[in-house]
């Protein structure tokens, strides 16, 4: 009962669920670059470079997240 | 000849001749119109996005009794990052959900970033019958509606929903038809 205790202070709860909620995230972001990338061949506008490269962004900023769950908390 | 001048409106929502390009696009195929849903539809978008943008501000006032620096800055980060995803996956849904005619074939885009992509073909030869609907009251002050393309036989009927102007959209696709037949 101890050793639960000790394991699951709240630093360890918050931090289990950081990396749950940004794995989860990363697996979203990662579903949205992909659509992305195949509709921009389905329809070629000006535009299409612009959606492509902020959804990367997404992607890099939630894998930088998940990361941070582990090191930083 | 119809002659159709390059003319883009409601945030490019309506374009006329707007200059895009789509997969197996024919040779001698050119795109006369582009139709998106008209952007009014996003306010509710960007009003939740509002809301949950103060709703996480002043969260962090009461988050801070409970969390040390770190944790509540990576939780002030996260959740900005999540409202920012779900204001993004709204633009995008709106963008790519588009309705191109060409001198050939109508083709709509249904698009949803997460969960699919879908693409109607009708060539223009099997289109029979174009009705427009503007129902509501939101609807009728900014002026837009649904478009529906009935195709013959055993086709997919084309929508084209929430489109700016769909009484002059609606036009253009019924001239374009005329031209179609006339060359025919």
């Amino acid at each position: 009962m101890r050793l639960l205790n000790d394991f699951f202070t709240f630093q360890k709860i918050f931090q289990i669920g950081a990396i749950v909620f940004s794995f989860l995230f990363l697996v979203l972001t990662i579903q949205m670059y992909a659509n992305i990338s195949a509709v921009v061949k389905t329809v070629v506008t000006k535009r299409n470079h612009f959606f492509v490269f902020i959804s990367f962004i997404l992607v890099i900023v939630s894998i930088l997240l998940f990361i941070l769950g582990f090191v930083i908390l | 000849m119809l002659q159709l001048e390059e003319n883009h409106s409601a945030f490019h929502a309506l374009c006329v001749k707007p200059g895009i390009k789509f997969e197996n696009q024919r040779t001698e195929e050119e795109v006369l119109l582009s139709l998106r849903a008209h952007p009014i539809t996003l306010i509710p978008t960007f009003v939740n996005g509002g809301i949950i943008f103060i709703l996480t501000f002043f969260s962090h006032f009461i988050l801070g009794q409970f969390l040390n620096s770190a944790q509540l800055v990576y939780t002030m980060i996260f959740f900005y990052f999540v409202t920012f995803i779900y204001v993004w996956f709204q633009i995008i849904n709106w963008y790519f959900n588009i309705g191109i005619v060409t001198n050939k074939q109508i083709i709509d885009v249904d698009f949803s970033a997460l969960s699919y992509r879908n693409v109607t073909r009708t060539e223009l030869a099997h289109v029979e019958d174009i009705t427009v609907k503007v129902s509501g009251f939101i609807s009728s002050i900014f002026n837009y509606g649904n478009i529906f393309v009935q195709t013959a036989g055993s086709e997919i009927n084309t929508e084209f929903m929430q489109i700016p102007r769909p009484a002059l959209a609606a036009h253009i696709i019924q001239d374009i038809l005329k031209q179609n037949e006339t060359i025919k």
